[in-house]
């Protein structure tokens, strides 16, 4: 039994009569204790995915999927209430700008504390107790003095670290990072990404990494979904999927980082931008873009179909035509 | 994911045949998109027109006194007559012709006290965002000095140095709303001061002018034409106010100002001398604000909808 | 082989407001940078926030005069340069920002903008211009028809070739690139930098590409200069330098950033600490309080860049610690 199952989650905006499907079809399971990337381009539904299953989009998007269950509770049946238990306490996010997701006007202490008083009701010195742990707990230097401190005169670093403090105040099963080493400096970067993952190691969380940068999921991720247009386009362990893509757009986002064309002139690129909300191709989304496309990719959108280790949405999956 | 977005808006259009509209009906096309928009246009419309071609319209003349009908209500109402369809005042005038002869003042003055207190008032606000240290230093202080003062009294006292009259008047006018032009285009151009397009102007070799009203000032628009369309209104009022103290509009000559603050004796008995100048000022000033909006959609093109 | 660029001592140094009658500190931003650039070279700048790099690219630029030192440029001092030479060596240098939703007008059609480098600099008729704004946009993979359109019409690879564009208007010698590709994706950043390296090939430009990201770097430099505090820790040819760095910092970064495959992944070497702020920088050598080998010389004399196997490095202890 996972800790989070996804099964055909479809999220759309907009009209009814002409709605915008951000995410479609798309299956997700995560264990406990496991790490899972999610990466794929501005545009391709990774944020919109994790706002849904949390509840975040009422109102604007329409969700629908046959399951969507954490931690043996149906998500999409439960009301808002209970909902607000989970999300924030068992479920908890990290988001790209460490200098946006805290609030200006309070002390970085009074924000974490704040945390704990509503989803732990602690109080007086055990709260302030716990607060100066969790600081410590995210290798925060000089943590007593910080809690005192307003965001603006913390580093983005800093920042990050008092944003993950928050994240995992409550022991939470699931924690999704989106982004959150893309608006900090190399060295910082470095630091933050081994935190996550000691954090992860020793509470024994679920990790779901959103990213763009192939590299970082590659170094830490147990399992990878590359999504394209809000599908998800092939989904494998690591490293197999990296070393033997078997979706011609893993392939292509691959080949067009330079890491992989040392000593090349020209990185090898995929033409074209991903398609927006009114010029989907009726045959499989990255049809238009791709470097294998058969007649039937034009014709008919692909599903997911298992290969070795995972799964894949393509007709003709790359290790099958070299076979 | 607001990447998507601006993906989806570029897209389509790719393959869409590429005529482009001339930069007027680009114009009209924003414009009218706004509905309070264009009802606030063929209002005003409507009032210019007047305005222009007073002499055909109205009835009779603005000054002409009719002894035997004074305070006459409008056409409607007991006792109202056909031959004054919204009145007569105290002095047995009839409103309807001075509120169309009214138009041209009132518009006029309006548009002007506008005109004169934006156009240094821009000028003023970029230069002290492009030369914050000294220039702007002196020109903010000033300003702020100008807004220390209570504004008729600052108005008063320029046209006690100036003396009495139409012109001065709207120099006083302007010269009293010229603080709120000046902080405005200058925290506007701040702003827009730090973006990356301006130095890639400079890098290009753009000289101070270019950079100032080419680069920088079209992108501060909005804000500015909002604040002007509000202006025009307190504009007629205030110039209103120094013609109650003798500094403005002298009567008998119509202006809708002058006639609300004049016939403000008469309200307890007949109210339509002081509400019908009021409510075509209301009307006027709510066209005024609604075409400003439309304007300011129509010459954003960030805010203009993607076809 | 000519050079088209050399940078003597840079210094820039900027006051800042400490306070109601306290006297302002001065920020050491840029403090002694020295280089130089071939025609048709790229050297890259590589350094994380607070480094100078984005300093540097001002003076590069010259909107901002040095504090002290020399920029020749074509072999004309920047310096000394009446107003009408400094008008015309303004050409030569231009710049590509690091984001394309900023650095174009939203006011302004494309056409204009692009114009506006020779509407500026040149005595070309409207007509003439609108055919080489065109020229230029069929170049850098733009549609011409696209020319009366609005910045916000495009996508950000879009953006960024009509910024790039803008940039190759005048032909010039030398374009200063600051982060040209961090707020793309993957797939649409080597679109971009294989335009980069077309047009370098085609124009002979000299790039100074300003960047934290070393996988890019690697694929377009042919020298590299790490900085760290506004100074130069490590300058040299790039092969060199990433096959063997040898100051502690040029080390840190090139094991901070991550890679696909294992085989390619560093060492990691851990440095602590934050980013220290330039408006207080440490005594010495500016890094000792993150480096794993600082002593107490590092903590009172600060290094001088000097030769060592085939680069200039700036550390102490440079021999030791490679040995």
């Amino acid at each position: 039994m996972s800790l989070l199952e996804i099964k055909n989650l479809s999220v759309e905006f907009g009209s009814e009569k002409n709605p915008f499907r951000a995410v479609e079809g798309l299956d997700l399971s995560v264990n406990q204790g496991e790490i899972v990337g999610i990466v794929g381009e501005s545009g391709s539904g990774k944020s919109v995915t994790m706002m849904a299953m949390m509840g975040l989009l009422e109102g604007q998007g329409r969700i629908v999927a046959d399951t969507l269950q954490f931690d043996g509770k149906n998500l999409l049946t439960i009301s808002a209430r209970e909902r607000r238990k989970i999300v924030g306490k068992d479920i908890a996010m990290i988001f790209q700008d460490p200098m946006t997701s805290l609030n200006p006007s309070y002390t970085v202490g009074y924000q974490i504390m704040e945390v704990l008083k509503i989803h732990q009701g602690l109080r007086g010195a055990a709260l302030k107790q716990r607060a100066l742990e969790l600081m410590e707990m995210v290798e925060i230097p000089a943590a007593a003095s910080r809690l005192n401190a307003y965001p603006h005169q913390l580093s983005g670093g800093m920042s990050q670290r008092v944003v993950i403090a928050m994240a995992i105040a409550c022991n939470p099963k699931l924690l999704i990072a989106d982004e959150p080493t893309t608006a900090l400096d190399v060295t910082i970067q470095a630091q933050i990404m081994d935190l996550l993952v000691n954090l992860q190691k020793s509470q024994n969380m679920a990790l779901i990494m959103i990213t763009h940068d192939l590299a970082v999921v590659a170094e830490v991720a147990h399992k990878v979904a590359v999504m394209y247009a809000g599908q998800v386009a092939e989904m494998a362990k690591v490293p197999g999927i990296f070393r033997t893509p078997t979706h011609p757009y893993t392939e292509a986002l691959l080949k067009s980082i330079p890491e992989h064309s040392k000593g090349a002139h020209r990185l090898s690129t995929l033409p074209g931008i991903v398609p927006g909300q009114y010029d989907r191709p009726s045959g499989c989304l990255l049809s238009p873009r791709c470097p294998y496309v058969q007649d039937k990719c034009k014709a008919q959108r692909p599903g997911l179909t298992a290969i070795d280790g995972g799964v894949v949405r393509c007709h003709y999956p790359i290790t099958a035509k070299e076979a | 994911m607001t990447n998507a977005n601006m993906q989806n808006a570029a897209v389509p259009a790719e393959d869409a045949a590429v005529n482009y509209p001339s930069p007027l009906k680009e114009f009209w096309q924003g414009f009218s998109y706004n509905k309070g928009a264009v009802a606030g246009l063929i209002f005003m419309s409507i009032v210019v027109l007047c305005a222009v071609l007073a002499p055909l319209v109205a009835p009779y003349s603005p000054i002409e006194q009719y002894r035997d009908h004074l305070l006459t209500p409008p056409a409607w109402l007991d006792g109202g007559s056909s031959a004054f369809l919204l009145g007569t005042d105290e002095l047995g005038r009839d409103i309807l012709s001075r509120l169309i002869y009214g138009a041209r003042l009132s518009l006029f003055i309006g548009l002007c006290s506008v005109l004169l207190a934006m156009v240094p008032g821009v000028v003023l606000g970029l230069l002290a965002a492009f030369f914050p240290k000294v220039l702007g230093g002196v020109i903010m202080r000033v300003m702020d000095i100008m807004m220390a003062l209570p504004s008729l009294l600052l108005a008063v006292a320029i046209m006690a140095i100036l003396g009495p009259g139409l012109l001065n008047a709207m120099i006083a006018i302007a010269t009293v709303s010229l603080p709120a032009y000046v902080r405005l285009t200058r925290a506007s151009a701040m702003t827009e001061l730090n973006r990356d397009y301006v130095t890639a102007s400079r890098v290009s070799g753009a000289g101070l002018f270019r950079l100032m009203f080419n680069t920088v000032l079209p992108n501060c628009m909005a804000p500015l034409i909002v604040h002007a369309t509000m202006s025009f209104s307190s504009a007629i009022l205030e110039i209103a106010a120094l013609g109650f103290l003798g500094l403005g509009v002298q009567p008998p000559t119509p202006e809708w100002g002058t006639m609300l603050a004049s016939a403000r004796d008469y309200i307890e008995r007949a109210w339509w001398v002081v509400s019908l100048p009021g409510l075509t000022i209301l009307l006027s000033v709510l066209a005024i604000n609604l075409m400003g909006d439309g304007l300011r959609d129509a010459l954003d093109p960030k805010l203009k909808r993607a076809a | 082989m000519s050079t088209v660029l050399q940078a003597r001592d840079l210094t820039r140094y900027y006051d800042v407001a400490q306070g109601f009658l306290k006297p302002s500190a001065q920020v050491k931003a840029l403090n002694g940078v020295s280089f130089e650039l071939q025609a048709g070279k790229t050297l890259a700048v590589v350094g994380e926030s607070g480094c100078g790099k984005s300093t540097l690219a001002r003076q590069l630029t010259l909107i901002e005069p040095p504090t002290s030192g020399s920029l020749l440029l074509d072999g004309q001092d920047a310096a000394k340069a009446s107003k009408a030479e400094l008008k015309a060596m303004r050409t030569k240098v231009q710049m590509v920002f690091q984001n394309p939703y900023a650095s174009l007008n939203p006011r302004q059609k494309i056409g204009t903008q692009l114009g506006e480098p020779l509407d500026i600099n040149t005595s070309l008729s409207a007509s003439e211009r609108e055919e080489r704004v065109r020229a230029m946009m069929t170049r850098v993979g733009l549609r011409p028809e696209h020319y009366y359109r609005y910045p916000h019409m495009f996508s950000g690879g879009q953006r960024q070739r009509i910024a790039i564009a803008r940039a190759m208007m005048l032909n010039p010698k030398i374009v200063v690139a600051d982060e040209p590709t961090s707020a793309l994706d993957v797939s649409i950043q080597a679109q971009v930098l294989n335009l980069f390296m077309d047009l370098q090939e085609e124009f002979n430009t000299a790039y100074v590409f300003i960047s934290h990201n070393l996988a890019v770097v690697e694929h377009v430099a042919d020298d590299l200069m790490v900085m760290y505090l506004g100074r130069a820790v490590e300058v040299g040819a790039k092969e060199k330098i990433y096959s063997r760095p040898l100051h502690p910092y040029t080390q840190a970064l090139l094991s901070a950033t991550p890679s696909i495959h294992p085989e390619d992944r560093r060492v990691k070497i851990k440095i602590h600490g934050e980013l220290p702020s330039p408006l207080n920088p440490p005594s010495g050598c500016t890094f000792h309080k993150r480096c794993p080998f600082a002593n107490e010389r590092c903590q009172q004399e600060v290094p001088e860049l000097r030769a060592l196997d085939e680069r200039m490095v700036a550390c102490h202890h440079a021999e030791n610690i490679n040995s």
